[in-house]
């Protein structure tokens, strides 16, 4: 960040949009699409919405500021945001503050990793939160901008700037953007939040830093039971960090595989239980090296398995996405938590 | 708003804000904030 970034207002002058936009990429503000001039006007608009929600924000790792509320909202405009998506997120930025979401860890890391952004509640629809068919993808404007700001807040005020401060090898997609709405219609159990103690009229943002959606590809199997088997073999995954056996991730299941599950009696509990058994890493696929570090960390294995995650609790289990016979799943970066906040309105 | 080619093309004297709004409309947006496509900056590109 240069020093300019600092100042709480800059005289812009007459710059027009498209000079801003030139402006703003030399001073490492941008990831590199269209920005919003993010004016007195329409920052002050943002501000109001947050109005009342006076907690303070903790220092911002790795540059340790204090965030202003101002700040944040600059981003959140220049990402393209509504005025009113902005308490959504600022509600993820809390998350992400979470000191268990290890927010340095996970933004200086050569791993991929990105913040996932899930909304639950009614506020999916009163903003229009995309929930069904390609819920991971382009073309709501919420969606596209609340993941965008977060990523251009973590820029901006933490200081995550690529080949500088955010180390990551070969990055990620999802970290221009990657946010959705969980599918609580088609959930044929609980959401996810009710799953974490809201209640259901309750909005809340879950934050957790994950590689994008990998996804779990099943048109064959007609049971649970197979459909489990064939999520288990796409989590067995030697490359990805949950092999350190140290962290959550998400299995968000598409709505016609969830209701083959709740069809056969799964609950979000037993599809935990299952996954769990199903999902370890056969000694086979982990190199001798890998093998010999895992063990001196304290991830031993299982007879000839590694398990994946500490516990089936590890699982996190919702609903997303439209018509279709695919899931997906989401590694995290493993030092990491699924941190949840309740969006202030 | 006019047209270019059968694309919609912006006025320079158009807000971006109300860009947006016109090409959202036209179901031309990902979601993100888009360029407005003037005649100036479409003969830039295809020049």
């Amino acid at each position: 960040m240069k020093d300019i970034a600092d100042q709480e207002v800059i005289d812009l002058e007459d710059m027009d949009v498209e000079a801003f936009n030139e402006f703003a990429a030399k001073q490492g503000w941008s990831d590199g699409m269209p920005l919003y001039i993010p004016t007195e006007e329409k920052v002050a608009k943002f501000v109001e919405t947050v109005r009342g929600d006076n907690r303070p924000y903790p220092p911002v790792p790795p540059r340790q500021v204090v965030p202003t509320i101002q700040a944040l909202a600059a981003n959140a405009v220049m990402a393209g945001c509504k005025p009113e998506y902005f308490p959504v997120a600022t509600a993820a930025m809390r998350g992400v503050l979470d000191p268990e979401y290890n927010l340095h860890g996970t933004l200086a890391t050569t791993h991929s990793c990105a913040p996932m952004v899930m909304v639950s509640g009614p506020v999916r629809k009163e903003l229009n939160i995309n929930c069904g068919s390609n819920c991971f993808g382009q073309g709501w404007q919420a969606n596209a901008t609340i993941g965008r700001a977060l990523g251009l807040m973590l820029l901006n005020v933490a200081g995550a700037k690529p080949g500088e401060m955010d180390r990551s090898t070969q990055g990620n997609p999802a970290k221009y953007t990657f946010c959705f709405g969980e599918n609580e219609e088609e959930n044929p159990w609980t959401p996810y939040h009710v799953q974490r103690g809201f209640a259901p009229t309750d909005n809340v943002v879950t934050v957790m830093s994950g590689e994008g959606p990998h996804n779990l590809n099943d048109h064959g199997s007609t049971t649970g039971i197979g459909l489990l088997t064939t999520f288990a073999g796409g989590m067995a995954n030697p490359g990805a960090n949950t092999i350190y056996g140290k962290g959550p991730m998400f299995v968000i299941i598409g709505p016609e595989h969830a209701a083959t599950l709740k069809r056969d009696g799964y609950t979000i509990e037993s599809i935990r239980e299952e996954l769990w058994k199903r999902s370890r890493v056969h000694l086979s696929r982990v190199s001798k090296e890998n093998l010999e570090t895992y063990s001196t960390t304290g991830h031993k294995p299982d007879g000839d398995w590694l398990t994946i995650g500490r516990d089936p609790n590890d699982i996190h289990i919702t609903v997303a996405g439209g018509p279709g016979k695919h899931s997906a799943f989401i590694p995290s970066f493993g030092g990491t938590t699924v941190a949840c906040t309740r969006i202030a309105r | 708003m006019t047209e270019w080619c059968g694309w919609p093309v912006v006025e320079e004297t158009t807000a971006w804000e109300a860009a947006q709004q016109i090409l959202t409309d036209s179901e031309l947006s990902d979601g993100l904030p888009l360029v407005p496509p003037t005649r100036r900056r479409l003969e830039a590109m295809v020049a």
